[in-house]
């Protein structure tokens, strides 16, 4: 019974949607309903970050509710119209961006970190993103910045011998493979459903249906 | 009489217990649509585009069997199938997905209008 009223606890303090200090005037006045999430930005040196990154965005939007057009879909359509890179994208004009897909809103992600550092035994995976929305004239209607840092447990059994290797070990394979996408998921689900920049639930929810 | 059912009630809050950690887990959020393959066969798509017919190929039997339960496919998956066909110069259908996306999400209308026209044009053009 007790290991229960804690997981309970631990769901509601982990889900519970502060909403405080935020100012949802703008967004509330665009009352967008279908957002285009157009390619992600780099900054970091881990070319492919972009493309994965990418891969995260469209399941919690929709998940709030919203229609969500195909990021692969997108993609392709801006790379045949000439938008090869991510940066051209974020450059150009929101206005005809959001009327060429007739979309609410367009949501810009900007990846500032994306990396993994090795530090003798044991090895920090980072990431670290900005989140900006803007309704269909361009105005900002939201915004959110996020770093995740990811660091393994060091082992304790007892023996010190055992517990070096056991770090040296798993450093070293948090090095040679790096798992960043557990993060970037998390870092979309704290910004867009957990913290006080959850977005408001889209036309497309249960309770509406 | 009493210790049947203690026992009943000792394994259901058991089950609650797992229940709840299985919803912590996952999320804490139940899902409004079923996603199947698409969030990680397009990671993997990215990572090897060389798995883009296997990618293809899961995406389309999962939107069948949620279109045979009367369900609605997620934002965005019928179109995507779409633009994995059209990359396989298999415009019929991918015209075909484009259409049921349009179909699917009034939202999705201008664009996949967009898209098939210009690949219905092309298509009479060759």
């Amino acid at each position: 019974m007790k290991y229960l009223l804690v997981l309970v606890a631990l769901i509601m303090t982990g889900c519970a949607a502060q909403q405080k200090s935020i100012d949802w005037s703008a967004y509330e006045s665009a009352d967008p309903k279908s957002i285009l999430i157009v390619p992600v930005v780099n900054n970091s040196l881990d070319v492919d970050a972009s493309n994965y990154m990418l891969s995260t965005l469209s399941v919690p939007l929709a998940e709030s509710g919203y229609y969500v057009y195909p990021v692969n879909t997108v993609k392709v359509i801006l790379e045949q119209e000439g938008f090869y890179e991510a940066e051209q994208v974020h450059r150009s004009d929101s206005v005809s961006l959001a009327e060429m897909f007739s979309a609410d809103a367009i949501l810009y992600v900007t990846i500032q970190r994306w990396d993994a550092k090795y530090i003798l035994l044991s090895t920090s995976v980072t990431v670290q993103f900005d989140y900006l929305m803007v309704d269909s004239e361009g105005t900002e209607i939201w915004k959110a910045e996020k770093t995740m840092v990811y660091t393994p447990q060091s082992s304790n059994s007892g023996n010190p011998l055992v517990d070096l290797i056991a770090m040296a070990v798993n450093a070293a394979m948090t090095k040679a493979a790096p798992n960043y996408m557990p993060l970037a998921r998390s870092a979309n689900q704290q910004v867009m459903v957990m913290e006080k920049t959850a977005l408001p639930a889209g036309p497309y929810t249960k309770s509406e249906e | 009489m009493t210790g049947p059912r203690r026992r009943w009630w000792f394994i259901s809050m058991k089950k609650l217990g797992l229940a709840f950690l299985i919803m912590a887990m996952t999320g804490c959020v139940t899902t409004e649509y079923s996603w199947g393959p698409y969030e990680q066969g397009l990671y993997d798509y990215y990572k090897k585009p060389e798995s883009g017919n296997e990618f293809l190929a899961e995406l389309e039997v999962h939107v069948a069997s949620i279109r045979e339960g009367g369900a609605k496919p997620a934002p965005g998956l019928l179109a995507e199938i779409g633009t994995l066909y059209l990359e396989r110069n298999d415009t019929q259908s991918a015209i075909k997905y484009y259409e049921y996306e349009r179909d699917t999400w009034p939202e999705s209308r201008p664009l996949m209008d967009s898209l098939i026209k210009n690949l219905s044009d092309n298509a009479s053009k060759g």
